[in-house]
């Protein structure tokens, strides 16, 4: 087959998103997919071609178009990137600043980013998650309980003997 | 449910337009407005959202397009009305038809219809703050005392403005069977009350109805009931419109009162409530939405490692050090849970910051602990092992820290070889000695007699010691015993150097199992003679029957040899090995790169110029690294058998090269030590203090020691500054020093006597454990 067939994903709130396929298959979970679907190229099957010319339609359930979008977008940057497998990931990566351009990419508000990381963990981006995971750990990092507090908009439920005993129980990394 | 609400409210006719014929109508009912503006000879105030296409924000909406097409005609329309008195007749105007529409669509959630009535209070001060809003947008408007439209005067800019909001989710007239509250004779008041009403008046909630309109208001409700349909509208939302319509004057105020009452109706997150805001947002001027924007944004922090499944919160802790890892379980009970459900972070952390590094370690380690507090869960423990190692590591670099000294004489000689662990102190010695102290107490376990000449190479693994020495021969040794279990004969020369090589995978096979290379532990001989014996090690258990006296093998007859490894063509003096691969180096000049599989000399490696000191493997890069009295150190490239690169500096022959994850670590004659980037060879540090050669040296990552004539000195490995002196007494040679994460052991010369020194940081009573067992010595655990 010359012409690629189109992806089209459908997004869980009705709208659709035409892609090639390698921007499609950045999702694990949309290439798993696909490969079922699909006909490896070279392995065609001749009676059956009427519908070569019909988009492939890919339902997403669980991310809405406005989530989609920036997934998408995130897609097509790297569309022609190859990630590591990194199915072990080792210290050295754990250890690594977030990639540049992906923290510019996720430089969105909260509910966003908490999107964004729930839709690449359901279509398997696990590059794109890790990005997000840094940044929520960055968003973290260096910061006093409050400050965190202040982050996440969360309310302190410890008693104020509670918290001073985890202090307490905290005071070594204080050492210097 | 949200289609079904549209279709009420929209034209099906329009339902289905394509978005990009969106853009059009839109644009052209900004237009409208900024015509509008204009006419009205104002400030044209920036509407950053007028021009966007909403479904970009709302794209399961697709209504909203139509909306705006319609509140473009209808603001010509309505302008038209509000400009033009002779406007009779219109039984379906655009407003009453928008409220009876909204109604029926409202009628259908009947779920609401109670639990909005009962908001009415709270809801009037919603009211009060819109119609401020309003009375700011109208400030313009010059105030005037008629309460009923004068036509020619009426379109303002907040006019204009308010009425678009209100007819964007409407349709025109094309809702058949509706019931409709609207008559002729009323439609120009109700259209153009917004606009025209004093504003002076707007804080009364309900001025004097004027008689006429009080009678056309009648007039309406008669009509109403003559409508046939109108037992339809049983709302209560409904009638709460309607009443507010005909009760009193429809001022701005009563508008403001009735919209916000259908807003307050409309079911949040609704389809109904999204356009209407977007109608609204495309009306905010840009510093509204600025401060908006700011409100939104805050609004949206929430808990997101609550909120995340538990696999994703754990790889967001993954990526935190330890001090953040700790601050975030004070945050509140729920992060406290998540952080100590798991006792992966502490691992995990143990392992990324170099305080452990094999699984072993870690088990032996955290069983230890278990051991002391069985009633501590799997995290606690993971968190006091990190503890105990950050505070000892810690205080290496303390200089108010002094650690435990235990001073070992020793004798007059030499010692040549020097190994640890938490458990023995190994020493082998040129008078021919190898001496196993104990590492918690410094006593003397055993000493191992038997070579006639002394100990110049000596390593253990388990329970087994090998040794190599000037009488020419290799011992085997039981540690726990004590015993010489065999003796090895081959070597014509001096065993100058081994190395014991451990099975590893080397691999995988054809069903997938790895392959592990040596099948069996190999110990590795090299000599002055020029080669190297590969032995199978005999390995003995602490309580095996051993016989009386070691087994004696003669190379012809020993079934432990693997292979002589020819091809040097002077002494060896230095071997380092793993899995399949050996590196051998030799007074010969050259290097040598041998498959232990096979036997074969992969690579000779030929570059220095003089006898070859020291040389390290690296097999996380493939490459090995070799110092020589050239004054030079190589990296070798083992895929290709090149130099990658020469490391020049050290002025007197390198005699001593370590390596560790992130450093590669030179020692040389000429008293310094210095620090190169292993993976390019760039020089890092040079670290100046000795005085004479340098004759030991080990490093991790964090940590360099270097023992030199007089010195035993301490550096940072990252920084290349120095810490301390280890020892300050020593006034002859520092023949041998090693170091673990919590001890250094040395072997120093004092006043001519040879002395083993043990420093221990992890002092008697100063155990970070401790605080969790005051009653038990934590000392017993290596």
């Amino acid at each position: 087959m010359a012409v690629e067939r189109k992806i089209v994903i459908i997004t869980s709130d009705g709208e659709r998103f035409e892609v090639e396929r390698k921007v499609a298959e950045k999702s694990i979970l949309i290439k798993n997919m696909l490969k079922n679907l699909l006909p490896v190229e070279g392995e065609e099957d001749d009676d059956y071609d009427e519908d070569d010319d019909e988009p492939i339609e890919v339902p997403t359930q669980n991310v809405r178009s406005a989530v989609m979008k920036n997934i998408l977008h995130w897609c097509e940057h790297y569309k022609d990137h190859t990630f590591p497998d990194d199915e072990q990931d080792d210290d050295s990566k754990k250890s690594a600043p977030i990639d540049a351009w992906d923290k510019n990419f996720l430089n969105v508000d909260q509910e966003m980013l908490y999107e964004i990381i729930l839709a690449s963990n359901y279509l398997n981006i696990k590059p794109l998650l890790n990005s997000g995971c840094k940044v929520v750990a960055e968003m973290i990092r260096g910061k006093s309980p409050e400050e965190i507090r202040k982050t996440f908009n969360i309310v302190n439920d410890f008693t104020p003997e509670e918290e001073v005993a985890i202090r307490r129980e905290n005071e070594w990394a204080e050492d210097r | 449910m949200s289609s079904l609400d549209n279709q009420v409210i929209f034209p099906a006719g329009h339902t289905n337009s394509s978005p990009v014929s969106v853009r059009q109508p839109s644009r052209s009912s900004n237009e409208e407005n900024r015509n509008n503006d204009e006419t009205m000879g104002n400030q044209v105030p920036d509407f950053p959202l007028s021009n966007i296409d909403h479904s970009s924000v709302f794209p399961g909406i697709y209504n909203v397009s139509n909306t705006t097409k319609i509140s473009g005609a209808l603001q010509k329309k309505l302008s038209q009305l509000t400009t033009n008195t002779t406007v009779t007749n219109s039984s379906t105007h655009p407003l009453s038809s928008t409220l009876s529409n909204v109604s029926l669509s409202l009628k259908s959630r009947k779920r609401l219809n109670s639990e909005g009535l009962t908001r009415n209070s709270g809801d009037s001060e919603m009211t009060d703050a819109s119609y401020m809003v309003v009375q700011n947008k109208a400030s313009g408007t010059p105030p005037t005392k008629k309460r009923l439209v004068d036509p020619n005067a009426s379109t303002t800019n907040s006019g204009s403005t308010l009425h678009s909001a209100m007819a964007s989710p409407t349709s025109t007239s094309n809702s058949e069977g509706m019931p409709r509250i609207s008559t002729p004779s009323n439609t120009s008041h109700i259209a153009s009350m917004p606009f025209s009403d004093d504003l002076q008046q707007l804080p009364l909630p309900s001025p004097s109805a004027s008689p006429i309109q009080s009678g056309q208001l009648h007039e309406i409700e008669e009509g109403d009931n003559e409508d046939q349909e109108c037992d339809e509208i049983e709302d209560d939302i409904a009638r709460t419109i309607s009443n507010s319509l005909m009760k009193h004057p429809l001022k701005s105020h009563d508008l403001m009162r009735v919209l916000n009452d259908l807003v307050l109706r409309l079911p949040p997150g609704s389809d109904e409530s999204n356009m209407l805001l977007w109608n609204l947002l495309q009306r905010t001027d840009r510093s509204t939405l600025s401060s908006l924007s700011d409100t939104i944004k805050r609004s949206l922090r929430k808990d997101i490692i609550t909120l995340l499944p538990s696999e994703i919160t754990m790889k967001i802790f993954g990526y935190v050090d330890y001090v953040s890892l700790l601050k975030s379980s004070e945050v509140c009970k729920n992060w406290l849970n998540i952080l100590t459900q798991s006792y992966d972070f502490w691992k995990d952390l143990l392992f990324k910051d170099g305080f452990i590094s094999t699984q072993e370690e870690f088990n032996a380690e955290y069983e230890w602990i278990k051991s002391l507090k069985p009633e501590k869960n799997s995290s606690q423990i993971t968190k006091a092992m990190y503890r105990r190692r950050l505070t000892i590591s810690r205080r290496w670099k303390d200089l108010n820290f002094t650690p435990r000294r235990i001073t070992l004489p020793d004798g007059a000689n030499v010692i040549t070889c020097l190994q640890f662990d938490g458990d023995k102190i190994v020493a082998g010695s040129d008078d021919h000695r190898i001496t196993i102290y104990d590492t918690l107490t410094g006593a003397t376990r055993s000493v191992l007699s038997g070579h006639n000449g002394g100990v110049w190479a000596m390593k253990y693994t388990g329970n087994t010691l090998a040794s190599g020495s000037t009488d020419r021969s290799v011992r085997i040794w039981n540690i726990k015993q004590g015993k010489c279990t065999h003796i090895f004969r081959g070597h014509t020369s001096t065993v100058r150097c081994l190395e014991i090589l451990e099975p590893r995978q080397i691999g995988v096979d054809d069903e997938g199992k790895p392959v592990m290379f040596p099948t069996q532990t190999l110990l590795v001989t090299g000599s002055r003679d020029s080669t190297l014996y590969v032995w199978k090690l005999p390995m003995t258990g602490e309580d095996d029957e051993l016989p009386e006296e070691p087994i004696e093998l003669e190379e012809n007859s020993n079934k432990y040899l693997v292979r002589i490894l020819r091809g040097h063509t002077a002494s060896v003096r230095a071997v380092s090995g793993y899995a399949n691969t050996l590196v051998s180096i030799s007074y010969d000049t050259n290097v040598r790169v041998w498959d232990l599989r096979t036997g074969e000399c992969k690579w000779l490696l030929s570059g220095h110029t003089d006898r070859i000191y020291s040389c390290v493997l690296d097999t996380k890069r493939n490459r090995c690294i070799s110092g020589s009295v050239d004054n030079t150190v190589r990296i070798w490239d083992l895929n290709t058998g090149e130099t990658m690169a020469v490391l020049e500096g050290h002025q007197m022959l390198v005699g001593l090269i370590t390596l560790s994850d992130n450093a590669l670590v030179s020692a040389a004659a000429d008293s310094t030590v210095r620090i190169w980037d292993p993976q390019t060879g760039d020089s890092r540090h040079v670290l100046r203090g000795h005085t004479r050669a340098i004759t030991c040296v080990q490093h991790d990552d964090n940590l360099i020691i270097s023992g030199s004539n007089g010195m035993l000195k301490m550096w940072d490995t990252k920084t290349g500054k120095f810490i301390r002196d280890l020892l300050d007494d020593v006034d002859g040679d520092v023949w041998q020093a090693k170091f673990d994460y919590r001890r250094c052991v040395a072997a120093v010369q004092k006043n001519d006597r040879t002395f083993i020194e043990i420093l221990d940081f992890e002092v008697p009573g100063t155990s970070p454990l401790n605080d969790y067992d005051e009653d038990q010595s934590m000392d017993e655990f290596n």
